[in-house]
């Protein structure tokens, strides 16, 4: 028993070694790289939190990561909201639903250059969306230059992972076997209940994946924004992706590094915060 | 079954619409990339020895010539050169010591003006005398002996259509060919303003006329072009029509040798008995006994290929020169990348001398004539944007170090003729350091200022980055935030003790006693007109209200959006910035309102306006140092616009302004009170312990730079008063004239300057107090919502607000 | 009312339906018409003239033009499409060869450290791409490899989001199976090779398609990384097609499009049944 455990040991690390050498020569150590200028001024002298200090007292961060955080807070809830819901009604459609789920992928399959010429388009103060609303007698609205630009860039990120989140709440649902819910009925449970108390928890586990992977298709909204803002767009659309983008360009790296840091605790919270509430496994 | 289908469906359309991408996709990778020939010729004495390499140095040229028009390597071993002294006289002068000293001598007077001049081995000069048709080959031995042989140069008339007009009583040629003389013409006056001055003296395109009476115009059908001797002492010639052709020197027997009617001729260089001809479609080897053509070279025909973007050939010189080498079957060539041996027919050259070591480098620079002296030497005959000949010695020092073990590196966003000049002659008084250029945005990379700016800012912070920045579009402010720059206001003292400095102009940028950055140059808004025009300039919104009463009378032309919204922004911008670091919003507003008036007034320019004068504006070439406020002035001449608003980049530019008020009236006056930086440098902090590089500075900053070059004034006081002096003293007497558009004839003669136009001149320059805003973030964003503001798809409190928002964003983060 | 309630839920999802599929209609139909019709239709948003945007569906006159000019005339389509396609697929490759033991090494195997990689992998993949921008930058600096393809290659090839994926379902492969190949003798790499990848082919197959989706419409990486236009790939040159050719810029994005419709099409059956195998394993 012992050998064998030893030499299971030895060889998942050895699986996984190659793997974690490439991580580690692209990813890792620069990020490490980064926590440390995160303590240093410029000229390479230590200088503690001061940079922290800096940042937080900055305008612009500030602004960039209360944006970022709006974002988020409004999109994942709505996303995984409605693509639940969708994906809940699709299941009893049968072969209509697997259609309408194979249209629902559509938009993740369009570049993103494409998806920002039909944005304009639509979206533009003389675009169609404003003969739509003419259509009903109201005022023309300037989508991208007030901060409805921030609800455009909402709506740009449902429409483009609504469909692949209701590829896995679908595949999620399917596993949950019928004879639960049979049970369920049989003790005289409704709809509701049935959801709320068979359907929920053990959709825990693909939560968690959803989630995190609607996190980072959030941050991959910065896309869109920057090819129809620019580096200084309309305020509503200044997430920290700019920002830092901004700052590399100005050589800001105490800056940048710092705000780095911050953004890789902030994440690092919600993931365990995550994972104890939502995946039973220990790992 | 269905979604098997339906699975190998897609795997088939898959397989079939890559493969077949991928063909035409594999057909364009593999096109050739333009290759450069720098790649090409591999320096293999770098890589063998780390010793040996050309040293240059210049030779002392007699006094007595003006202008060398060819050299040659005499059988006993002397050198001779051929040209002209200061009054036309041609001459010769030999000399047995390199240079040392020379015996000059008069060559006998020819009635008519000699065109082409060559030297062969035993000391005969062939003379060619007069452009026209009927020129006459002289042919003038050692001793004095003049033989006269006539020839006819080819008939021509079928090729160009029209004939060749010139104009006798001037040392300047001039070639018009029938046909409109439109505005467009005139528009190119300004743009290359260092070619232009050597055209002025040499004069080419600009049309100068005289009044009629003066002149006798003659006919002629066709001209020499260029021209050299073969081995034998032929004299070898291409005429316009793209013909190369011998003409033997006793009997004056034209043979044509090659006929450019397909693939055309822009030049071409003899070695021995081979005649290289640089055409459309390569370079042609061709025979000089009976123009037989030889196996094409692949690497020559690169060579041919970027000498094609080589701008500096004016009369005499050309991008590639060449010669022969020492032994059978090898040629010599020089162009800006440096000089290169080359076995025919060999897959590589050899690159002998390093462009970038030497004057070779300096694009500014004209090449005549190569001549390989011997296996350590070379001479080469130049000329520089002046027109001054400059004789070039190449000698091999095999102690010297292959590549100078101290090297300079100098970052500058885009190509600048100041910089590459700055370098070469560095380079000659330092041999011994190594001054390499790196250039942010190339031609043609398509590379972005921003993707430019952030590589070399990750370069800096790995601490890769150069010794010296040219600033010019950098985010200066943020560089000096992070104190990236050092400070040189040591260096920037002794300047001012040697030659001065404009105080005025250095004041902006000093900080607490310290100077970390400084324009070397500037340029300078101003607003022409009649006087009510002038005292309306003094702040934009009076301009615009005057603008307005005026709108019935005429309207002031600008060509674009984007140009008029520069030219104010150049103007004003110096006085946006508010003590906190945020912009001054009711400045902004007056700015764009003033603007939109003004640009109102023009009605509607139509869309495609704008592309043009966009393109042109952006062109790095076109806007180096470009004195926009001549072509404002002219149009005010030819009653186009009541109001001319632009920039004045130097002397002749000033010259321009007021030969025209002469004409018809006006004044003008500085706008804003800002001058416009121009070729600013700082030193990379990490640097500035280096010895070469704080000369380098000393000498970047210094007077013999600053005289020597065009496009902005020198902040080099010293320069400034020698550059008004040479005007003054010297005056180029002429006069311009251009028809507008219905074809009316309108002139004016270019007044000489004098010492009360530099005293009032300098004051209004001393009285300057800001420099436009430099930062191109904050420039780019102005003008963008400028543009939309101006187009009425917003409002001005929209731009305004996002003028504001945005810039200020920029400025928090 | 249950009929009530399915008819709003069927209204519902397939007014959805139709928002989503909109705009590629719009691309579809945009591609086929002429810059006449384009002009007119989109006049208020290119130029700026008074009044709105319409559009018609169907092309008032079709026509091949951008369709030709697409495929005959534009170099630099096929040059970046290509080179999008050469990432890719070296990228798929290389995470195929790294990635996928990787997953399995931490699915089937303990070893001290794992939890606490499985975490840093996970953290890591969330990161958006300009927190580690720069030190990215100047470790491929270092190695030489900027300006090339590689320095887009390689990181992707070591994005973590595979292995996260991939785990997932190779964590659902029954232990008992694994056990009694090793008591058949079966060295680890064999099991790896012959039961771990047949099982786990759904989970492959998804990472594999959402790799391909991302590495083909990366931004980030290009815009900082190459420098040289000639190694773009096609979501660089994408947005260089001005609005004024706009029927070519559709019909450039349609055919940009289909790689990535294939690659669903292909790959969708896989992509459900992929996670649907790892939470069966509840």
């Amino acid at each position: 028993m012992k050998y064998k455990s030893k030499k299971q040991k030895w060889t998942g690390i050895f699986f996984v070694l190659p793997e974690f050498l490439g991580v580690s020569i692209f990813t890792l150590i620069p990020f490490v790289d980064v926590m440390h200028r995160a303590f240093l001024r410029l000229d390479g002298s230590f200088c503690g939190f001061d940079n922290f200090q800096q940042i937080f007292r900055n305008k612009a961060f500030l602004l960039a990561a209360g944006n970022t955080l709006r974002f988020s807070v409004v999109c994942l809830p709505l996303l995984l909201l409605v693509s639940l819901l969708a994906a809940v009604s699709l299941q009893t459609m049968g072969k209509m639903g697997g259609l309408l789920k194979s249209s629902y992928l559509l938009p993740m399959a369009i570049p993103t250059a494409a998806v920002v010429l039909i944005w304009k388009l639509f979206f533009d103060s003389h675009g169609l969306m404003n003969r739509l609303i003419s259509l009903f007698e109201a005022d023309p609205i300037d989508f991208m230059n007030t901060s409805w630009a921030f609800w455009v860039l909402v709506f740009s990120y449902l429409w483009k992972n609504l469909g692949y989140t209701v590829l896995l709440w679908s595949a999620g649902l399917s596993g949950i076997s019928e004879s639960i819910y049979e049970a369920g009925k049989m003790d005289g449970a409704n709809t509701i209940q049935r959801f709320r108390y068979l359907t929920l928890p053990n959709l825990r586990q693909s939560a968690f994946t959803i989630v995190v992977i609607s996190i980072i298709n959030s941050f991959k909204v910065f896309r869109e924004a920057y090819l129809v803002g620019g580096n200084y767009p309309q305020e509503s659309i200044y997430q920290l992706q700019h920002l830092f983008n901004n700052w590399f360009r100005e050589l800001s790296m105490d800056k940048m590094s710092a705000a780095s840091v911050v953004l890789f605790l902030v994440l690092t919270v919600l993931v365990i915060g995550l994972q104890r509430s939502w995946e039973r496994e220990s790992i | 079954m269905r979604k098997k289908l339906k699975k190998f469906l897609a795997v088939l359309v898959t397989a079939s619409l890559c493969t077949g991408l991928a063909g035409c996709g594999g057909n364009a990778v593999s096109q050739p990339e333009g290759g450069q020939p720098e790649d090409k010729p591999k320096d293999e004495a770098k890589t063998e020895d780390a010793k040996g390499r050309f040293l240059e140095s210049q030779v002392n040229l007699p006094s007595e010539l003006a202008e060398i028009m060819s050299m040659g390597k005499l059988e006993d071993g002397s050198i001779m050169i051929a040209g002209f002294d200061p009054t036309g006289n041609y001459c010769k002068a030999v000399s047995s010591d390199m240079g040392e000293n020379w015996q000059v001598d008069m060559l006998p007077d020819f009635s008519e003006a000699v065109s082409e001049m060559e030297i062969l081995k035993d000391g005969t000069i062939l003379a060619v005398v007069g452009y026209a048709d009927n020129s006459e080959l002289k042919v003038i031995s050692k001793d004095g002996q003049v033989k006269s042989t006539s020839f006819r140069l080819p008939k021509g008339a079928g090729e160009q259509g029209g004939s060749v007009t010139t104009y006798e009583d001037t040392d300047d040629i001039t070639i018009e060919t029938e046909g409109e003389k439109d505005n467009t013409v005139n528009e190119q006056e300004n743009v290359p303003e260092e070619t232009d001055t050597l055209n002025e003296q040499q004069g080419t395109s600009e049309a100068e006329n005289k009044d009629a009476s003066e002149q006798e115009k003659i006919d002629i059908d066709n001209m020499i072009v260029q021209a050299d001797i073969d081995g034998e002492g032929n004299l070898i010639i291409q005429d316009l029509y793209a013909k190369l052709c011998r003409i033997d020197t006793q009997t004056g027997e034209l043979t044509e040798l090659y006929n450019g009617e397909e693939d055309g001729l822009d030049f071409f260089g003899i070695a021995g008995e081979r005649i290289y001809a640089c055409t459309e479609n390569g370079m042609k080897i061709l025979s000089a006994k009976d123009g037989s053509q030889m196996p094409e070279d692949a690497v020559l025909n690169e060579v041919c290929q970027t000498a094609k973007g080589d701008l500096s050939g004016a009369m005499g010189a050309y991008p590639v020169v060449m010669a022969e080498g020492m032994e059978e079957n090898s040629l010599v060539y020089g162009n800006h990348q440096g000089v290169f041996y080359h076995k025919e027919n060999g897959s590589v050259s050899e690159q002998v001398i390093n462009g970038e070591l030497t004057s070779l480098g300096d694009t500014s620079m004209g090449l005549k004539q190569l001549l390989m002296w011997d296996e350590i030497t070379y001479m080469l005959l130049a000329c520089d944007s002046v027109g001054n000949s400059k004789l070039f010695k190449y000698v091999y020092d095999e102690n010297a170090s292959a590549v100078p073990e101290e090297q300079i590196n100098i970052y500058t966003l885009k190509d600048s003729t100041i910089l590459r000049k700055a370098v070469a002659n560095f380079q000659s008084t330092h041999p011994d350091v190594y001054v390499k250029i790196e250039i942010g945005i190339s031609e043609n990379s398509g590379v972005t200022a921003e993707d430019a700016i952030k590589s070399l800012n990750t370069n800096i912070l790995a601490g890769k980055g150069p010794d010296i920045l040219i600033l010019d579009g950098m985010p200066v402010n943020s560089y000096l935030e992070k104190g990236i720059l050092a400070d040189m206001s040591g260096i920037l003292k002794q300047v001012e003790d040697s030659d001065g400095i404009f105080e005025n102009i250095k004041q902006v940028y000093e900080k607490d006693g310290k100077v970390y950055a400084l324009p070397s140059r500037f340029l300078l808004s101003v607003i022409e007109g009649s006087d009510d025009t002038v005292a309306a300039g003094e702040s934009l919104t009076k301009l615009a209200e005057y603008a307005a009463t005026i709108k019935q009378e005429g309207k002031a032309l600008f060509y674009s959006r984007r140009l008029i919204l520069e030219t104010f922004y150049q103007a004003d911008s110096g006085t946006w910035m508010q003590e906190d670091g945020r912009l001054d919003e009711g400045k902004i507003k007056t700015f764009l309102q003033a603007v939109k008036a003004l640009y109102d007034l023009d009605g509607d320019v139509p869309d495609k306006m704008e592309q043009i004068t966009v393109s042109l504006s952006l062109n790095p070439t076109d806007t180096e140092g470009f004195g926009s406020a001549g072509i404002a002035v002219i149009g005010r001449m030819m009653k186009q616009n009541e109001i001319a608003i632009g920039t004045l980049g130097d002397l002749y530019n000033l010259r321009d302004l007021l030969s025209i008020e002469a004409e018809i009236g006006g004044s003008y006056q500085m706008m804003g009170e800002t001058f416009l930086p121009y070729m600013s440098a700082g030193i990379v902090k990490e640097s500035e312990k280096k010895t070469s590089v704080q000369e380098f500075m000393l000498a970047f900053y210094g007077k013999e730079l600053a005289k020597s070059v065009s496009g902005g004034y020198p902040i080099n006081r010293s320069a400034y008063e020698e550059l008004w002096k040479k005007e003054i003293d010297e005056p180029t007497d002429s006069s311009l004239a251009m028809s507008n558009e219905e074809g009316v004839i309108i002139s004016y003669d270019m007044i000489p300057l004098t010492e009360e136009h530099k005293d009032k001149f300098t004051k209004e320059i001393e009285s300057l107090k800001l420099a436009g805003i430099e930062d191109t973030t904050i420039s780019d964003l102005v003008i963008e919502e400028g543009e939309k503001y101006l187009k009425d798809s917003q409002s001005l409190d929209e731009a305004v607000q996002n003028i504001l928002q945005k810039v200020n964003l920029y400025l928090s983060e | 009312m249950k009929k009530m309630v399915n008819l709003m839920k069927n209204i519902l999802l397939w007014t959805v339906c139709l928002i989503m599929i909109t705009p590629v209609l719009c691309l579809f139909s945009g591609a086929f018409m002429d810059q006449l019709e384009l002009t007119e239709l989109l006049g208020p948003v290119l130029n700026h003239t008074e009044g709105l945007a319409a559009w018609h569906f169907l092309p008032q006159f079709p026509t091949l033009q951008n369709l030709v000019e697409l495929l005959l005339d534009s170099l630099e389509f096929y040059q970046t499409f290509w080179n999008s396609l050469k990432i890719t697929l070296f990228t798929l490759v290389g995470q195929l060869i790294f990635a996928m033991p990787a997953a399995w090494g931490l699915a089937v195997y303990e070893f001290p450290g794992r939890k606490q990689l499985y975490f840093l992998y996970v953290i890591l993949m969330m990161l958006p791409f300009q927190v580690t921008m720069l030190s990215e930058y100047l470790a491929l600096d270092r190695l030489q490899l900027l300006d090339s393809h590689w320095a887009i290659i390689m990181p992707g090839v070591f994005s973590t989001f595979s292995v996260f994926l991939m785990y997932r379902f190779f964590w659902g492969v029954p232990k008992e199976v694994i056990e009694a190949a090793r008591i058949d003798g079966a060295g680890e790499f064999i099991i790896f090779f012959h039961i771990g990848i047949p099982l786990g082919k759904a989970g492959i197959i998804s990472a594999m398609v959402l790799q391909f989706l991302e590495s083909f419409h990366q931004m980030e990486r290009p815009l900082v990384f190459l420098k040289n236009k000639e190694l773009w790939p096609l979501s660089m040159y994408l947005p260089e097609i001005d609005i004024s050719q706009a029927g070519f810029a559709f019909c450039a994005s349609l055919f940009a499009l289909l790689p990535a419709v294939l690659v669903f099409l292909f790959g969708q059956e896989y992509l459900e049944q992929g996670i649907a195998c790892t939470v069966q394993k509840e």
